[in-house]
């Protein structure tokens, strides 16, 4: 509190380096962009925007804020189809029906201001009760804005206004305990996260409560908050985040995520509000850094920016505060991008705000204009420009009679007409635009002539106009050579070297030949001796036409002409190989379908008949049964297989357990991988181990026994 | 010529009376043997009426039955108990390697198999 009265002083020469350093950061982003990039609202963005409100069918767009929000919209857009009357008669029914939050009363308050209803005194007269109340017990921001907003609507409605004094008084405090130290600001007191919308909102509403101490002449309140809250307003700037290409925008918090807040442009506008708010009731301008506008500019100006009604409001609004902006209000300067040398044409540049309103309180000047490629001095400089109040553009006689064509370099600069009351304009820095300077260029003293190859006697010549259908036929045979000539003049009367000269021979089957025509200090020249072409012309003979086409960006009169017809006679084609003319491919050949591809699998292996393999599959285990037999005659038996106890159950265990290996390499064959058998085999080996071990151990034991027995 | 007929049934007489005195433990696995060994007969006269096509399966038919074979037989020469060099060795502790080898034969036949 304390530094800002020697911070006022220090403000002037701060804000002049401040102002420096924003216009040596604009030059220096200018490298890459042809024009400075602040396009205004462009129609197809109004359409689309617009779109997004449709009245229901009591001329309402929805709840009471979604219907503010597009009648602000709509006025915004300049579009009248709403229905005011239906909207206003039914605003005095919903205000006297009772309701707990001063929220409504703050929309249908609005929503009176934006249609200039004429029941504002009615309206002012229910709700001035509650409203004093809900002063008293606002304790969170949003419901201190509201009911003081609402306030400020209606004081003008209202003879109740000395009431309100009172109240308001408590607000001030309640204000200060919300305010945080760095320009940030609370929800309530008790949450911790601070945010720039809740900032934004806090100066939203600063306005009216300053405004009414103002206008109730309160002087203490006065001299207390007004440097507090531009200090912070100040500071609010600081939390822009940016993007790429100059584009600025505030970022919301988690506060006002979780509070349902609307993000970004959410909080670029409640900013905007709040500051324009701020500065419109300061004695002194509210100094915001110029490139901030213009980066809050370009993110507003953001093609397909909003995707909803809500969003669209915001975006809306945020444009409108823009375009009367008390620190800086940016605009967009366009050029013309095309002067024709022969239609005379002006240099007429454009200065709109946002939302396309031609400004005329500016002074343009064109600081330099360079031509491209040349180490020329500059063609102009410092040239101011004229305000033509019929096309609302400022205007420069930019072409002369000595003006080259081709692409000029414009640096433009757009400066405030000093004048008190009025919003400064910034164009974010010089503007840098290309134009190109064009004109109708002059074909003359063309000449075609055929002349024979060895002596260069021409057998035959004709001289034409451009313009004049001259249906002229030549003849040749392969012995001769075509001449062509011309000459192409610039306006100035220097001879003219466009990008384009070609000569074009068509056959009557469309097969194509180009050839380029040199140009030489004499002009044009191209001669084509067919005697060598023969084979390149693919021993066509017959009709050719004969066409010229020249052309280049800065001719206004580029043109392809079809200078004469040709009557060709070259020799047939040698035996053997006659060459297939080359007719131009078709587009679609090349693009379209190409012919299916019909693949060849791999044919499985043949299998031998089933009946064949199942006969071995019992041949194989005829030897299986041949193995029991012949253990049956041999005599084997299992008497010494133990039967009680636990050898018993040791030999069960062990036959057990190989059994299920061996199912288990069953199905491995079957179904299982390698992996999963082997786990599981681990572990049937081990089960089979104790058994095993223990029960061939007994026998071993067992028959020692009977031996030494 | 006559003598060499003859002289081919004496050895063969001879051959099965010394072959009757043997352990019927051992004639068992003889038998194995000549079990594993016809199942191997039978498999290659199916491969060369049908060709080899899956050869994998083939070779680890061919090789499970054989390979059981060469198992058996060194089962029969470790509990052989004229067999002076594996005197110390207990015949449940043959058998069990004998087991032991089997399953794990088999377990890279059924790999193989496919």
């Amino acid at each position: 509190m304390a530094s800002t009265a020697s911070g006022a002083s220090r403000l002037p020469l701060a804000w002049l380096r401040l102002l420096l350093l924003g216009w040596l950061f604009a030059v220096v982003s200018q490298t890459t962009c042809a024009s400075n990039g602040l396009q205004p609202l462009s129609d197809a963005d109004r359409e689309a925007v617009a779109g997004y409100f449709t009245a229901d069918a009591d001329g309402f767009y929805g709840s009471l804020q979604e219907t503010y929000h597009a009648l602000r919209a709509l006025e915004i857009l300049e579009q009248s189809n709403v229905e005011s009357q239906k909207i206003c008669d039914s605003l005095v029914g919903l205000v006297q029906a009772p309701h707990d939050s001063v929220e409504d009363a703050f929309h249908v308050v609005r929503i009176a201001e934006v249609l200039q209803c004429p029941h504002g005194a009615e309206v002012a007269k229910v709700i001035v009760p509650s409203l004093q109340a809900a002063v008293e017990k606002a304790k969170s921001l949003l419901e201190l804005h509201y009911s003081v907003a609402t306030i400020a609507i209606i004081k003008g409605w209202s003879s109740k206004s000395a009431s309100f004094n009172v109240a308001l008084s408590g607000v001030f405090s309640s204000l200060k305990e919300l305010a945080g130290p760095d320009g940030k600001w609370h929800y309530t007191k008790s949450s911790s996260e601070s945010s720039a919308k809740a900032a934004g909102l806090y100066t939203f509403f600063s306005f009216p409560t300053t405004a009414i101490a103002y206008h109730f002449k309160n002087p203490s309140v006065r001299g207390l908050q007004i440097g507090h809250i531009k200090t912070a307003a100040i500071k609010l700037f600081d939390n822009l985040e940016s993007h790429d290409q100059g584009v600025l925008y505030f970022q919301e918090s988690k506060d006002d995520a979780s509070s349902g807040g609307g993000g970004t442009l959410e909080a670029t506008w409640a900013v905007l509000r709040g500051s324009a708010a701020l500065a419109a009731v300061l004695p002194a301008k509210l100094k915001v850094k110029v490139e901030k506008v213009f980066g809050i500019a370009k993110f507003l100006l953001t093609p397909g920016l909003a995707l909803n009604a809500t969003e669209a409001f915001y975006q809306l609004d945020s444009l409108s505060v823009l375009e009367e902006y008390r620190p800086a209000v940016p605009v967009s300067v366009q050029t013309s991008s095309i002067l024709s040398l022969s239609s005379n044409d002006n240099l007429e540049v454009a200065v709109t705000t946002v939302l396309g309103k031609p400004v005329s309180q500016v002074k343009v000047t064109l600081v330099s204009a360079h031509c491209i490629g040349a180490d020329a001095p500059p063609v102009w400089s410092s040239q101011n420009l004229n305000y033509v109040e019929n096309s609302g553009k400022y205007v420069f006689h930019f072409l002369s009679a000595t003006t080259d064509l081709g692409k000029y370099k414009l640096s433009l600069e757009v400066c405030s007409v000093k004048s008190e009351g009025d919003s400064s304009y910034t164009s974010g820095g010089p503007v840098k635009s290309d134009i190109t300077v064009i004109s109708a260029i002059g074909i003359s003293d063309v000449q075609l002539a055929v002349l024979d190859s060895n002596t260069g006697i021409s057998d035959f010549s004709a001289v034409l106009e451009y313009g004049k259908d001259e249906n002229i036929t030549l003849s040749a045979n392969h012995l001769q050579k075509l001449l062509l000539l011309l000459k192409l003049t610039s306006p100035s009367g220097s001879p003219f070297n466009p990008q384009q000269v070609f000569l074009k021979l068509v056959h009557e089957s469309h097969v194509e030949h180009l050839y380029l025509v040199k140009s030489s200090a004499k002009g044009f020249q191209l001669t084509l001796d067919f005697l060598g072409l023969v084979e390149k012309l693919q021993y066509l003979s017959g009709t050719y036409n004969v066409v010229l086409i020249v052309g280049d960006m800065t001719m206004e009169n580029s043109f392809v002409w079809t200078l004469a017809s040709l009557d060709l006679d070259l020799p047939a084609a040698p035996e053997g190989k006659p060459l297939p003319p080359e007719a131009p491919l078709e587009i679609t050949a090349r693009v379209g379908s190409k012919p299916e591809i019909a693949h060849i699998f791999w044919q499985p292996e043949k299998r031998p008949p089933t009946l064949l393999s199942n006969i071995f599959l019992s041949l194989t285990l005829l030897p299986l049964i041949g193995f029991f037999i012949g253990l049956g005659y041999l005599g084997a038996n299992i008497k010494l297989f133990p039967t009680t106890g636990l050898p018993g159950a040791a030999a069960v265990g062990f036959h057990g357990a190989v059994a299920s290996i061996l199912v288990l390499y069953f199905l491995f064959w079957l179904k299982l991988d390698l992996f999963t058998t082997l786990k599981s085999a681990w572990i049937l080996g081990l089960g089979t181990l104790p058994p095993g071990h223990f029960i061939l151990s007994y026998l071993a034991d067992s028959s020692a026994k009977q031996k030494t027995a | 010529m006559g003598s060499t007929i003859t002289d081919a049934q004496a050895l063969v007489t001879a051959l099965r009376s010394a072959y009757a005195s043997t352990l019927i433990k051992l004639k068992i696995i003889d038998l194995y043997v000549v079990f594993s060994l016809a199942t191997v007969l039978v498999q290659v006269i199916y491969m060369s009426l049908v060709g080899s096509f899956p050869f994998n399966a083939f070779l680890s038919g061919i090789l499970s039955c054989i390979g059981s074979a060469v198992l058996a037989v060194c089962l029969r020469m470790q509990v052989n108990k004229e067999n002076k060099e594996f005197k110390d060795l207990p015949p449940e502790r043959a058998f069990a390697d004998f087991v032991l080898c089997n399953l794990v034969l088999h377990l890279v036949i059924m790999n193989f198999l496919g």
